[in-house]
C-alpha cells in the first residue's frame, strides 16, 4: 500500500513538475515574446532582462589599486624626479640620484600629467577624474592653487610668449585644449582638437603649442582616417594650422625638436580599409614616427623593421641637444633611440615620393633608430634629465621607473613604487592586453585597437574575403561585463570565447593566447567601467535629460498612439545595461552584410564611443536617427522634433 | 578693380563720368575732391576698388565680408567661402573643402580661438586651422541646415536658422535650441543674431526681434506696435516692422534692418526711418554694420551711413559713377559725384573698421576707402573703440 | 458685508468670465441690413487711392484699420521693384532641360490629398507644353520634391532646387513651409509662383521673388465679414478654429473685420485636430448664444463639430472657408451642413469655355474631377510656362515676367495682382441648400487704375 502510495505521489510529482516545466516554458516564451514584441528569439533567459544589478559588476567594485606612474617630470636642477600615480592618486617625488621615493603626496582626482616649471620648479598636475590642473608648491608639494580646465585632462606643456606665461593642457575627453595664464592661474582660451588630445609641446621660441589628438577620425567609407596635430599660437590660443596625421592613431606623445624646427609624433601607422587578412603581410598596423616640418609638411618614417615591429609607441623625450629622441614602445617594452641627425640627412636626401611611401618600407629604420632599449613591463611615459644625462621611462604595470644613463644608454637602476602586482588577476589581464607578443611578429597589442580599453574610431575590415568592403565598427571594451554576446552578430557567448583561438586565427595571426591569460584578460577586461562612468553617475538629469529619458522610455506618442513593443528604446536597450542582448534588425542591414540581425550594444558611456551602428557608418548620434534612420525601425522617431531629438541625445550622453 | 559695366566698355565708360562731371557741376554738383567731413561722426569714402573674377572671386553674388583679426579678408560667396591672399587674389574653399554648402550667407570669428564660423544653405561650419568641421541638422543639434547668421558670443556659437534658433556651446558640445514652442517666438524663422553682452538678439522674419538674456534664460520682445504690415502708423514707435531682414550691436545700441524701413534702438528710445521721408536710400535694408555707433546700412539702392542724425549715401548712377550725398540736419543735401562707385548697388554685406569698409554687392567686392586714414581719432565724443 | 459680497460677486463672475475668454456678453444694436452683397472697395479716401495699386489689398474702406488716421507711410501701393543684377548674365550652355521645382505638402500629412491634386493639375500642364514643344526647343523637367512638416524642410528643399539649378518653383500650401522656402527664394533668387497657400501674411514679407494666384484668407475674410454682419444682419459672432498657425492667420483678419464693423466676436474658440471631444467649447458657445459661427479648420473636423453643434441645440448660422466645400463636410456634418455658407472661388459648374475645357482634360488624364487645387496648380504651371517661354532661362528676366503681371486668365478666371503680387479677384460664395453646394456669381472685378500702371 505504502509503494503504491508512493508510486503514485511520485508520478504525480513527476506529471506535477513536468507540467510545471512545460508550462513555464511556454509561459516564458509568451512572456518573451509579450515584452519584446518579437517572435522568432534564439536563446533567452531570465538573465537577459532581469537580475542584472549594476553594483554586482565587476567593474562597479573596489578594485585593487596600483601605483603606477604616468606622466614624470624632473626638476629644473635635475635632482627631484616626480611621478604622477594616477590610480592610487598620489604624486611621488623621488631622489635622481639614490633612486629613493622621497614622499608621495595625496591628490583625489586621478594625477596623470605633470610639468615642472623650468625656473622656479613649481609643479602643475593635471588632474584626469577631477578636469582641473593643480599647481603644487615644489618643496612639500602642497596645493597652491587649481583652476578646472576640460574633461580629461592628461598633458601640459610650460611656455614664456610675449604676453607672459602660459600653460598649454590636452583635455583628452573633451577634445579640446585649455590655455592657461600662470599669473594668475587662469584659462585664456579653450581651442577644439583633434580626437582625444593626448600630448602637448612647444615650439622651441615658445610662441606655438602643439597638441595631438589619439583618435584618428574618418570622413567616410573610403578617405583613410587621420589624426590630427593641432598648432596653436601659445599666446592667445588662436589655432593656427590643424596637420592631418594620415592613417594614424594613437599617437599619445609629442615633442619638439628645438634646433630643427620640427614636432615629433610616435604613431601607430593603422591601414584599417586593409582586409584584415594582410596582417600576415604586415599591412594592418605598424609603428611610426610623425615629423611635421616647420612648414606644416608632415613626413612618417617606420621604427620597426622588417621583422620585428615595435608596438604601441607612446612617450618621446628629445635631448636638449637635439641629437636623440626617445620613444618607447608600451607594446614591446622598449625604447627606441632615434638619431635625428641621421634621419635628418635622410630627409634631405630623399625626394616626395619618397617620404610619402617612407612609413611603408621597414628597411628606412635602420637608418636612424641606433639602439632598442629594453623595460619593465609597458612603457608609456619617458622624460629626460635637464641636462641630458639620464633617462626616465615609467613601465606603467611594473610600477617603477627605468633610470637609463643616455651616455652608454645602460640602465642605472630603477624607482620602485610598487610591487608589479603580479598578484592581481587585473592587473595581470591589462599586461596581457597591452602586451603585442601576441601577435604576429609583435606587430601590436590589443590596445592598439582599443587605448586604454575604448574606442579607435575606426571601422575595420574583419571580412575574410579580402576584398575590403565589408567595415566593422570597433566597439568600446568599457563596462562589457555581463553584455555577452560579443562580436557585431553577436555569435560569441563569452568574452574567452571572443578572444579565443578563433581570433587568434582571424586577427592576431599567430598562437592563441594561453589559457590562463585569457582567463586574466577576461577578468581585467571586465573590470572596465564604462567610459566617464565615475564623473556621471551621481548627477542628477537636467531638464532637457529628463525630457529625453522620457522620451527613451516612451511607451506612446504624444497623440496616444502606442508604439509597438519592439520599437522602444527600453525594450531592446534595456536598463540597467541598455542592452537586452537579443540580436536585434533595426534596417541597419548593408549590400555586403550577410544578416539583418546585429548584436544591441550597450548604452553606457554611448557619447564618448562615437561612430556608430555595426560599420560605423554613423558618425554621431543624431545620424542614427536622421540620416540611417529607415522607416522607424530603430525606435519610432518620425514624431520627434528637433527639440527631442537633442533632448534624446543629451540623455544618451548621461548614460 | 572696375565696376562690372567698365569691364566691357573702359572708353565709353571714362567718357560718360567726365561728361557727365562737367554737366553736372554746374548744377550746384560739388565736385571732388572738396571733402568736408571735419564735422562728419563717420568717415567719408573717396572711391571705392572694385573686385571681381579678374581677382579670383568665383561668382558675382558675394553675400558676407569679414575681416578677421589676423588681417585676412574673407568673403562668402554664392559659390564658396574664399580669402584674399597676399598677392591680392582670393582663394576660394567649396564643398569639395569641407565646406557643407557653396552658398555663404554669413561669417563671423570666434575672438579667441581665431576660428572662423561659416553660415551657409546648408549647414554650419567651423573653419579652424585649415579644417571644416561641418555642423548640419542631421549630424548635431543644429535646428536647421539654412544658416542665415552667425555669431559668437564667450562660450558660445549663436545661429538664426530657417526653423529656429540655436545656441551651440562650446564647451560642452551641447544645443539648445528656440522656437515658437519654447521661447517667446511668435514665429521660428530667425534671420540674424548678435551677442550683445550677457544678451543675445534675434531677428524674427514675423516676430520682430528677442532679446535673450542667457544666464536668467528669460526672454523679451520687441514688436512693431502697429501688428500690420500695410502701413507705419506713427514714427519711432518701436520697430517698423516685425520682419527682421537683419539686426546687429554695438556698444549698446541695436539696429534693425526690415524690407519696410530701418530702426535703431538705444535701450530707451525707437527711432525708426523709412525712404521718401527721410535720408535712407531705401526701405529694402539687407544688412548693416555698426562701427562706434554709427551704422552702414546695405540696401538694394546702395548703402547708407548714419549715426542717427547725419547721414552719408552711397549710390551708384546710370552711368556707373558713383554718387555720395551727405544729409546733415536742416541743411540742404550735399552731393558729389564719385569717379568711383559701388561694384553694385544691391549690397549684401558690409564689413567696417577704423581702416577701411568693405561691401559685398550681388556683383562683386568693393572696398571704401577713406577720404582722411583714421578719421575717428580725431572725432572728440566718438566712443572707444571695443 | 452681505451687499459688498455680493457686489464683488457681481462684479468680479463676469469679469473673471470674460478674462477667461467665456461667455461674455454684448448686445449692441444690428447695423442696418445692406441688400448689395458685392463686397467691392469703393474707397473714398484720397491717400488710400494715391497708390498705383489697391491699398490693404482692396480691403472695404470701412474694414481698413486706423481709417480715420492716416499712417506715415503705407506700403504695397507700389511695388517694389528688384534692382539686383542677373538680367544679363548669359544664359547656360549646357541646359538638357528646363528645370522646374514643385514644392508639394508631405503625402501623408494634413494638405497631403490637396498636394496631389495640385500635383496632377501642374503635371498636366507640363505634360501638355512639353507635348507642344518644338523640335530643338529644350522639354521641361520637373524636379520634385514633398516637404516633411517638421524640421523646416522646406528650405533645405528649396536649397535643394538651387542645388539643382531650376528656373523657378511652384508650391506649396502649408504656410509654415511656404514662408521659409520664400525666404531662400530671396537668397537663391529663384521665383516662387504660390498656388495654394492661403496664409494672408505670405506676400506680405516685401520679397520680390513670388507671386500667388490663390485668392487668400483675407480675400475670403472681408467677403465673409461683409456676408454675415451686412448681408445676413448677424451680430453674436463666434470663430471656432483649429488651433494651429493657418487656423491662427486665417481667422486673424475676419475678426478685425467684423470688430471695425462693429460686432467684435463673442467667442473666440479653439479645437484640435482630429478632436472628438469638444464639450467646453459646446459649453461656452450655448452660453454665448451667437448667432452665427465661423469656422476654420480641416472639413472633416468641422463636419464633425457642425453636428455637434447642431445635436447641442446651437441654432447659430454656419460660414467656413473654401475648404467646407470638399465632400468630407458634408459627409460628417449630415443634415447639420444644411444652411451653411462659405466662400469659394468661383461655380465649378459655370460655362466658361476654358474651364470647361480644362476640366474635360483633367478628367481624362486624372479620371476625376478637378477642383480649385488642381485648378490652381494648372494655372500656376501655365503662368510658369508662359514665363520661361517668354524670358528664356534667365531666372531673372523670368522675374521681371511674372512681377511685372497686373492681370492674367487662366482656368480658374481672370486674375487681378496687387502691389503684393497676390491675386485680389473678388471671392464667390455658395451656400449648401438641400444637400448641394449653390454657387453665386463673382462680384464684379476690381479693376486697376491701368492710367496709373501706365505711369509707373
Amino acid at each position: 500500500m505504502k509503494s503504491r502510495g508512493f508510486i503514485i505521489t511520485s508520478l504525480a510529482s513527476v506529471v506535477a513538475a513536468g507540467g510545471l516545466g512545460v508550462g513555464g516554458y511556454y509561459w516564458s516564451v509568451a512572456h518573451v515574446q509579450r515584452w519584446t514584441g518579437m517572435d522568432h528569439l534564439g536563446f533567452v533567459n531570465c538573465n537577459h532582462c532581469h537580475l542584472v544589478r549594476v553594483e554586482k559588476l565587476p567593474w562597479a567594485k573596489e578594485r585593487p589599486r596600483h601605483p603606477a606612474p604616468a606622466g614624470l617630470a624632473v626638476s629644473p636642477d635635475g635632482r627631484r624626479l616626480y611621478i604622477a600615480l594616477d590610480d592610487v592618486n598620489e604624486v611621488a617625488e623621488a631622489d635622481t640620484a639614490t633612486l629613493q621615493v622621497n614622499r608621495r603626496i595625496k591628490l583625489a582626482g586621478g594625477p596623470y600629467g605633470l610639468l615642472a616649471h623650468p625656473q622656479d620648479g613649481r609643479l602643475f598636475v593635471t588632474l584626469r577624474h577631477a578636469d582641473a590642473v593643480v599647481e603644487l608648491e615644489p618643496g612639500r608639494l602642497t596645493e597652491v592653487a587649481r583652476i578646472p580646465v576640460g574633461k580629461g585632462p592628461v598633458c601640459l606643456a610650460y611656455t614664456r610668449t610675449e604676453a607672459g606665461e602660459r600653460l598649454i593642457v590636452a583635455n583628452s575627453l573633451s577634445d579640446d585644449a585649455s590655455l592657461l595664464s600662470l599669473s594668475p592661474l587662469a584659462e585664456i582660451a579653450r581651442p577644439h582638437t583633434g580626437r582625444e588630445p593626448f600630448a602637448t609641446a612647444m615650439s622651441a621660441d615658445g610662441s606655438v603649442a602643439f597638441v595631438v589628438g589619439r583618435i584618428a577620425e574618418t570622413k567616410d567609407f573610403v578617405t583613410p582616417a587621420a589624426s590630427e596635430l593641432t598648432l596653436i599660437r601659445a599666446a592667445t590660443g588662436r589655432v593656427l594650422k590643424r596637420v592631418p596625421l594620415e592613417s594614424a592613431h594613437l599617437a599619445e606623445g609629442l615633442a619638439t625638436v628645438a634646433s630643427r624646427g620640427w614636432a615629433l609624433t610616435p604613431l601607430v601607422k593603422v591601414r584599417n580599409l586593409i582586409p584584415i587578412t594582410q596582417v600576415a603581410n604586415g599591412w594592418v598596423m605598424s609603428s611610426g614616427l610623425g615629423i611635421t616640418l616647420a612648414d606644416g609638411q608632415t613626413v612618417q618614417v617606420p621604427l620597426d623593421e622588417a621583422n620585428d615591429y615595435f608596438a604601441d609607441p607612446s612617450g618621446i623625450a628629445v635631448d636638449p641637444a637635439g641629437r636623440y629622441a626617445y620613444v618607447v614602445s608600451g607594446g614591446s617594452d622598449a625604447v627606441s633611440v632615434v638619431d635625428l641627425e641621421r634621419l635628418s640627412d635622410w630627409l634631405s636626401k630623399a625626394c616626395e615620393l619618397t617620404r610619402r611611401e617612407a612609413v611603408d618600407d621597414l628597411s628606412l629604420s635602420a637608418e636612424y633608430v641606433v639602439a632598442r632599449l629594453r623595460t619593465g613591463r609597458n612603457p608609456r611615459a619617458v622624460t629626460l634629465s635637464p641636462d641630458g644625462r639620464r633617462l626616465f621611462v615609467g613601465e606603467r604595470l611594473a610600477d617603477r621607473v627605468l633610470v637609463v644613463d643616455t651616455a652608454t644608454r645602460e640602465p642605472v637602476g630603477h624607482v620602485v613604487l610598487g610591487d608589479g602586482g603580479a598578484w592581481d588577476p587585473i592587473r595581470r589581464g591589462e599586461s596581457v592586453f597591452t602586451k603585442a607578443a601576441h601577435t604576429f611578429q609583435s606587430q601590436f597589442s590589443c590596445r592598439s585597437c582599443h587605448p586604454d580599453g575604448h574606442v579607435d574610431g575606426l571601422a575595420y575590415d574583419f571580412d575574410g574575403d579580402g576584398i575590403g568592403d565589408n567595415l566593422l565598427d570597433n566597439r568600446s571594451l568599457h563596462g562589457l561585463a555581463s553584455t555577452a554576446p560579443f562580436k557585431w552578430i553577436g555569435s560569441n557567448p563569452s568574452v574567452e570565447v571572443q578572444c579565443g583561438p578563433r581570433f587568434a586565427r582571424v586577427l592576431m595571426r599567430t598562437d592563441p593566447i594561453p589559457p590562463d591569460d585569457l582567463k586574466d584578460l577576461a577578468t581585467y577586461l571586465q573590470s572596465l567601467p564604462p567610459t566617464g562612468w565615475e564623473r556621471r553617475r551621481d548627477l542628477a538629469l537636467t531638464p532637457t535629460q529628463e525630457r529625453g529619458r522620457q522620451l527613451f522610455f516612451a511607451t506612446t506618442r504624444p497623440d496616444g498612439t502606442p508604439i509597438p513593443r519592439e520599437r522602444q528604446c527600453q525594450t531592446c536597450h534595456r536598463p540597467p545595461l541598455f542592452t537586452a542582448r537579443i540580436p536585434t534588425a533595426v534596417g541597419t542591414r548593408g549590400p555586403r552584410d550577410a544578416t539583418e540581425l546585429f548584436d544591441t550594444p550597450h548604452l553606457l558611456g554611448i557619447g564618448y564611443s562615437a561612430p556608430y551602428l555595426h560599420d560605423g557608418r554613423a558618425k554621431t548620434l543624431e545620424e542614427l536617427w536622421t540620416t540611417y534612420q529607415t522607416n522607424d525601425l530603430h525606435g519610432v522617431s518620425s514624431y520627434w522634433s528637433k527639440h527631442q531629438l537633442n533632448d534624446l541625445i543629451e540623455y544618451l550622453k548621461t548614460l | 578693380m572696375n565696376t562690372p559695366k567698365n569691364r566691357n566698355r573702359r572708353p565709353e565708360w571714362l567718357a560718360g563720368i567726365f561728361l557727365t562731371v562737367a554737366l553736372a557741376a554746374p548744377a550746384a554738383l560739388q565736385a571732388e575732391p572738396v571733402v568736408k567731413d571735419g564735422d562728419l561722426p563717420m568717415p567719408l569714402i573717396e572711391r571705392f576698388e572694385n573686385f571681381g573674377a579678374k581677382d579670383g572671386i568665383p561668382t558675382h553674388k558675394v553675400h558676407a565680408v569679414y575681416k578677421t583679426r589676423d588681417g585676412h579678408l574673407w568673403i562668402g560667396t554664392w559659390d564658396g567661402l574664399c580669402v584674399r591672399e597676399a598677392d591680392g587674389k582670393f582663394k576660394r574653399y567649396g564643398p569639395e573643402d569641407g565646406l557643407s554648402h557653396k552658398m555663404v550667407l554669413c561669417i563671423t570669428e570666434d575672438p579667441t580661438t581665431g576660428d572662423l564660423w561659416v553660415a551657409t544653405m546648408r549647414g554650419l561650419n567651423k573653419f579652424s586651422g585649415g579644417k571644416f568641421t561641418q555642423y548640419t541638422q542631421t549630424n548635431s543639434g543644429l535646428p536647421n541646415n539654412v544658416v542665415y547668421g552667425c555669431d559668437v558670443l564667450d562660450d558660445m556659437v549663436v545661429v538664426a536658422t530657417a526653423a529656429g534658433a540655436g545656441i551651440l556651446n562650446l564647451k560642452t558640445g551641447q544645443w539648445r535650441i528656440f522656437d515658437h514652442t519654447n521661447s517667446l517666438m511668435h514665429e521660428p524663422w530667425c534671420y540674424a543674431v548678435k551677442g550683445a553682452k550677457d544678451l543675445i538678439y534675434w531677428g524674427i522674419w514675423g516676430a520682430g526681434v528677442l532679446e535673450y538674456d542667457f544666464k536668467k534664460n528669460t526672454w523679451k520682445e520687441y514688436r512693431d506696435p502697429d501688428r500690420d504690415f500695410h502701413y507705419d502708423l506713427v514714427p519711432d514707435d518701436g520697430l517698423i516692422n516685425d520682419i527682421t531682414s537683419w539686426l546687429s550691436w554695438e556698444d549698446g545700441i541695436l539696429w534693425q534692418n526690415t524690407y519696410f524701413g530701418f530702426t535703431r534702438y538705444d535701450g530707451k528710445k525707437f527711432k525708426t526711418w523709412v525712404q521718401d521721408q527721410s535720408p535712407l536710400l531705401s526701405n529694402f535694408t539687407q544688412i548693416v554694420w555698426p562701427h562706434r555707433r554709427v551704422a552702414w546700412i546695405g540696401m538694394d539702392k546702395g548703402v547708407s551711413v548714419t549715426d542717427g542724425e547725419v547721414w552719408v549715401n552711397y549710390e551708384v548712377g546710370t552711368d556707373g559713377e558713383g554718387i555720395r550725398t551727405i544729409h546733415r540736419p536742416g541743411a540742404q543735401p550735399e552731393k558729389t559725384v564719385m569717379n568711383t562707385a559701388l561694384a553694385n548697388r544691391f549690397v549684401l554685406g558690409i564689413y567696417v573698421d577704423d581702416e577701411e569698409a568693405w561691401f559685398a554687392t550681388s556683383d562683386g567686392l568693393s572696398r571704401g576707402v577713406y577720404a582722411n586714414p583714421n578719421p575717428y581719432k580725431r572725432l572728440p565724443g566718438i566712443a572707444a573703440a571695443p | 458685508m452681505k451687499t459688498l459680497f455680493g457686489l464683488l460677486l457681481g462684479l468680479g463672475l463676469p469679469a473673471a468670465a470674460t478674462a477667461a475668454g467665456y461667455g461674455y456678453v454684448e448686445k449692441p444694436e444690428p447695423p442696418p441690413v445692406e441688400p448689395d452683397d458685392t463686397c467691392v472697395s469703393v474707397p473714398s479716401d484720397a491717400a488710400v487711392t494715391a497708390g498705383v495699386y489697391p491699398y490693404y489689398a482692396n480691403t472695404p474702406e470701412e474694414m481698413l484699420p486706423f481709417r480715420g488716421v492716416e499712417p506715415v507711410y503705407r506700403y504695397w501701393t507700389t511695388r517694389l521693384p528688384f534692382l539686383g543684377p542677373g538680367r544679363d548674365y548669359p544664359p547656360p550652355t549646357d541646359l538638357k532641360s528646363l528645370k522646374v521645382g514643385l514644392l508639394s505638402p508631405a503625402s501623408y500629412g494634413p494638405e497631403g490629398e490637396r498636394g496631389q491634386r495640385t500635383r496632377k493639375g501642374v503635371l498636366l500642364a507640363f505634360e501638355e507644353a512639353n507635348a507642344a514643344r518644338q523640335a530643338g526647343e529644350l522639354p521641361f523637367e520637373i524636379f520634385e520634391r514633398e516637404d516633411a512638416p517638421q524640421w523646416g524642410s522646406a528650405a533645405n528643399i528649396a536649397v535643394e532646387f538651387k542645388d539643382h539649378d531650376v528656373l523657378a518653383f511652384l508650391g506649396t500650401i502649408d504656410g509654415d513651409a511656404t514662408h521659409v522656402a520664400l525666404r531662400v527664394a530671396l537668397k537663391i533668387e529663384t521665383y516662387m509662383i504660390n498656388t495654394s497657400d492661403p496664409d494672408p501674411t505670405l506676400t506680405e514679407t516685401q520679397i520680390p521673388w513670388l507671386t500667388r494666384i490663390w485668392p487668400d484668407d483675407r480675400q475670403q475674410c472681408f467677403r465673409l465679414a461683409d456676408l454675415i454682419v451686412r448681408k445676413h444682419g448677424c451680430t453674436r459672432i463666434a470663430i471656432f478654429r483649429e488651433s494651429s498657425r493657418p487656423g491662427r492667420v486665417g481667422v486673424m483678419h475676419f475678426a478685425n473685420y467684423i470688430r471695425r464693423l462693429g460686432h467684435p466676436p463673442i467667442q473666440h474658440l479653439f479645437f484640435k485636430p482630429g478632436d472628438q471631444n469638444i464639450g467646453p467649447q459646446i459649453a461656452a458657445l450655448q452660453a454665448a448664444e451667437p448667432d452665427a459661427i465661423l469656422f476654420y479648420g480641416q472639413p472633416g473636423d468641422v463636419g464633425r463639430f457642425a453636428r455637434q453643434f447642431r445635436q447641442a441645440g446651437i441654432k447659430a448660422k454656419f460660414f467656413g472657408f473654401d475648404r467646407l466645400q470638399e465632400d468630407a463636410f458634408r459627409e460628417n456634418a449630415g443634415d447639420a451642413a444644411e444652411g451653411t455658407i462659405i466662400t469659394y472661388f468661383w461655380d465649378p459648374n459655370r460655362p466658361d469655355p476654358k474651364w470647361v475645357e480644362f476640366k474635360e482634360k483633367y478628367r481624362k488624364r486624372w479620371g476625376e474631377t478637378p477642383d480649385a487645387y488642381a485648378a490652381y496648380g494648372y494655372d500656376g504651371a501655365k503662368l510658369l510656362i508662359e514665363a520661361i517661354n517668354h524670358a528664356g532661362p534667365n531666372r531673372f528676366l523670368i522675374r521681371d515676367y511674372l512681377a511685372g503681371l497686373d492681370e492674367w486668365d487662366g482656368v480658374t478666371g481672370h486674375m487681378v495682382f496687387d502691389g503684393r503680387w497676390d491675386n485680389i479677384v473678388p471671392i464667390s460664395i455658395a451656400e449648401l441648400k438641400g444637400g448641394q453646394w449653390h454657387f453665386q456669381p463673382a462680384p464684379p472685378i476690381t479693376k486697376l487704375d491701368h492710367q496709373k500702371l501706365t505711369q509707373r
